[in-house]
């Protein structure tokens, strides 16, 4: 079952002078077995909703439920959301503390309290995902690269095993190389277990080639929900609430509006190619 | 959100109070600490609170924020005042029940205790904490201090420390409440368990933050020596402080305070005393 | 021709703390006319930040070990230079660094902007105006008296650009200065980098891993691995598509699709690198075949 959001709000700093209301009566359904994509301008609360979907901030008012049960309804278990909803902080790698990468990898597992035959394997499965090699492991998160840090950051919450897995701009700060490579696995990652992955991006062109749905937040909650197709089929209005649109999706777009007319929607280069190269067939074949 | 919050306790505003030069506000509030220890007779303490009241009242902080801020010494002045009323035993016997036994010198210490203590965080808070920002609490103690850097005294360097440090605050304890969230989404407990095992939780946190303060060190360093710096000597700066006439009729207002206090010791004491006889 | 930076068969190599030898630059010949706007594009650990700090001296000698020669401003700084030199040249030649938080030393705007100009001396009345001037070029006027820890990254970005700007740099290095900014900061810090560029009276590097970002330059130096890989204009690089995919750099995406075009045979002119660029190109294609 998924995460859904029932009328949500949240304010930050309540009863005091900053108070700020950051979601207001949010409706929202992350849904299983997909990657979604959260997109949405800087300040339109994209964070907020990552930390309310594993329960590290508590809704004003409003219900959040993950597989179905209110997970701010038994203060108990708070812990355990923590486990089923693995969130991904922005620049994960600042939040590495332990002696060796492996360690590191392991904390997350080690405070669920497993027997160290389950943290071992946990770990060296998450490694595996992301690419970590088995030298990197022994030394210590301050001794490797950039790249590799950030790897077992991302590690460390996958070694967890969540149900749902939520990352706050996984590739920012990382060069195309690097960028295409996080993405990739964690695509192959989502595909190989069948769990839900969020990613939370300010980049278009990465959530056109790496997410199967996508959320689009304006300053009043949800803009738009829906798949890729339908998101960009209107560069315009996302335009109006300050996003923009792939390159490739705003040159196909003017090119309609200089007399040219698409099938379908573009936001990759390859489909782009594909519809440009069967119109000229086409047209060619027609003239014959 | 935690980079809302202010730092120490300054509200910005333009009160004649606010206006004063920093420094003068300096010298004002060592002024008013030295007359509040003076003081002993009460006309000299009416005289303080009368001039405390005044540059609170003048200062536009408004009541509900100055009870705030002694919210911390609440206790320990009520904790005084009742050590002077009950364990005092001079003067004359006015009250006496089984143990108890207050005398007029036991209520005489008292509330000159509790003035004291009112009149020494008011007029300081409301001068230095209340209307100042720490900045220019810093450049004022930096200005003031600078005949010192003629025998040696770094006063410079101390100046730019405590101006980096309120600087960089509100940015390290957004870090910090970042971390905190970030390891918590790991499971780590920092509200429960024994006492090994949440210092065990604050590493995570100490660790990645201590980290982080080194890089920040790094890099700032690096963009300072970009930015052409090399010490304090050759410095000039873009807010040069400037004493305007008012502020040397303020310091002179302080120093009439101080005399009056001082002057009014000896004699209205006996007054006091003499009705109180009677 | 009036270089303000000449580079000459340049090595670097890091020294670690237990002397070993990590090599981050490998032969390097660059020269940056004065005026010209560079971008220098490459992965990371390809040597271009490693590039900027030495020409700023952040990085010398006593990081590693330099073969050739840098000189700027003509003057040498790989080799012994006087403080006096090495001030003057860090002074001229301006840094925006990655981090907006890391470059912001005081607690109200108008403090930090004048932070360079009160290091170089200047009369009080003077920083006052650089001030005002420096904060309207880069759109930030009516802030001076806000505390820099409440903008946005973008808005940060653009402090610090004027904090460089305020000291009369004749050449400023933008270090992925848009690295940690969302895209309307960097939407924000381009433009001004652009209105820079058209005064003309300043010099503009700068350093990122976004092609798009490179493409408004007057020139695009591609680093690779510490080699100069490729040097030319915006369109002579980015037409390389195949070339540039070799060592995994993108290229836009409009430039892509040309390419994919070009490949299957259907399009043989220029390789457009722009929007509208693409979208007439495109346009005038399907309707020829009409």
């Amino acid at each position: 079952m998924p995460i859904v959001f029932d009328n949500v709000s949240y304010v930050y700093g309540e009863n005091t002078p900053f108070e700020h209301k950051a979601l207001d009566g949010l409706d929202l359904t992350i849904s299983e077995n997909e990657i979604t994509g959260l997109i949405g301008q800087t300040g339109s609360g994209k964070s907020t909703i990552a930390q309310l979907c594993n329960g590290l901030y508590k809704p004003t008012s409003g219900t959040v439920t993950v597989d179905g049960v209110d997970i701010n309804a038994d203060k108990k278990k708070r812990r355990d959301n923590f486990f089923r909803v693995g969130l991904v902080f922005q620049y994960p790698e600042y939040q590495l503390f332990e002696d060796t990468v492996e360690h590191d990898i392991a904390y997350g597992p080690k405070n669920m309290g497993l027997d160290d035959a389950e943290i071992a394997r946990r770990v060296a499965d998450a490694a595996r995902f992301v690419g970590l090699e088995e030298e990197s492991l022994s030394k210590s998160p301050f001794d490797i690269s950039g790249g590799q840090r950030r790897r077992a950051a991302i590690a460390g919450i996958i070694a967890m095993e969540p149900k749902y897995l939520i990352l706050d701009e996984p590739a920012s700060g990382l060069d195309p190389q690097g960028r295409d490579d996080i993405l990739t696995k964690l695509k192959n990652y989502q595909r190989e277990k069948g769990i839900a992955v969020v990613i939370i991006s300010h980049s278009m062109e990465d959530m056109a080639k790496y997410c199967d749905k996508i959320i689009v937040l304006g300053k009043d909650g949800v803009y738009k929900y829906g798949t890729k197709a339908e998101i960009f089929a209107d560069p315009v209005a996302l335009r109006g609430i300050g996003l923009s649109v792939p390159q490739i999706t705003k040159v196909m777009y003017k090119a309609e509006q200089l007399g040219v007319k698409f099938e379908r929607p573009l936001y990759t280069v390859a489909a782009a190619i594909k519809d440009v190269l069967k119109m000229l067939d086409g047209e060619a074949r027609d003239d014959t | 959100m935690i980079r809302d919050i202010t730092l120490g306790q300054y509200f910005p505003g333009n009160s004649p109070i606010h206006r004063i030069d920093p420094r003068m506000k300096l010298l004002m509030a060592i002024i008013m600490i030295v007359a509040t220890f003076v003081a002993s007779s009460g006309t000299s303490f009416a005289l303080l609170f009368i001039a405390t009241l005044i540059l609170f009242l003048l200062s536009r902080i408004s009541v509900k924020t100055l009870m705030k801020g002694m919210k911390p010494i609440v206790f320990i002045l009520i904790f005084t005042t009742f050590f002077q009323i009950f364990f005092t035993r001079t003067g004359d016997l006015l009250f006496e029940w089984r143990f108890i036994k207050i005398y007029t010198n036991g209520i005489i210490f008292a509330i000159k205790m509790f003035i004291r203590v009112i009149v020494l965080i008011t007029s300081t808070s409301v001068l230095l904490s209340y209307t100042t920002s720490p900045i220019a609490l810093t450049d004022g103690l930096e200005q003031m201090l600078k005949p010192l850097a003629k025998i040696g005294v770094p006063v410079h360097d101390f100046a730019l420390i405590m101006s980096i440090a309120l600087r960089f605050i509100p940015t390290l304890l957004e870090e910090t409440e970042k971390i905190m969230s970030a390891q918590k989404a790991r499971g780590t407990d920092f509200s429960t368990g024994s006492l090994m095992k949440r210092a065990r939780a604050l590493l995570a946190v100490f660790v990645p933050l201590l980290a982080s303060a080194i890089r920040h060190a790094i890099d700032l360093a690096d963009a300072m020596i970009c930015r052409g710096y090399r010490g304090g000597s050759g410095r000039t700066k873009l807010n040069v402080m400037k004493l305007k006439f008012t502020d040397f009729l303020w310091l002179f207002a302080a120093a009439a305070v101080l005399a009056g206090t001082i002057l009014c010791n000896p004699f209205t004491l006996d007054v006091i005393k003499g009705a109180f006889i009677k | 021709m009036d270089n303000i930076i000449e580079i000459r068969d340049l090595s670097f190599s890091y020294k670690d703390p237990e002397g070993k030898l990590h090599p981050a630059l490998h032969n390097i010949n660059l020269d940056f006319e004065r005026g010209t706007y560079t971008a220098i594009l490459g992965h990371n650990g390809s040597g271009k930040s490693t590039l900027a700090k030495l020409i700023n001296m952040v990085v010398t000698a006593d990081d590693g070990v330099i073969e050739g020669s840098i000189k700027v401003l003509g003057k040498e700084v790989t080799t012994a230079i006087s403080d006096d030199d090495a001030y003057e040249i860090q002074c001229r030649i301006g840094m925006v660094h990655q981090n907006p938080d890391d470059q912001i030393v005081a607690t109200t705007v108008e403090e930090d902007v004048a932070f360079g100009p009160e290091n170089l001396g200047m009369d009080p009345k003077l920083i006052r105006e650089k001030v005002t001037q420096t904060l309207a070029a880069v759109g930030m006027e009516g802030h001076e008296k806000s505390a820099p820890h409440r903008l946005s990254g973008g808005q940060k970005q653009r402090i610090a650009i004027a904090g460089v700007l305020a000291m009369d740099p004749e050449c400023i290095i933008f270090d992925e200065s848009t690295a940690m900014l969302d895209p309307q900061g960097r939407d924000a810090v381009m433009k001004t980098i652009d209105e820079l560029h058209s005064r003309g009276d300043v010099t503009i590097i700068t350093i990122t891993h976004y092609m798009n970002e490179a493409t408004d330059a007057d020139r695009v130096v591609v680093l690779n691995r510490g080699e100069v890989f490729m040097d030319g204009t915006p369109e002579e690089i980015f037409t390389q598509v195949e070339k540039l995919h070799s060592v995994s750099l993108d290229v836009p995406q409009v430039t892509e699709l040309f390419y994919g075009l070009q490949k299957a045979g259907k399009y043989n002119g220029k390789l457009p690198l722009h929007t509208n660029e693409g979208a007439e190109e495109l346009a005038k294609l399907l309707k020829a075949e009409r």
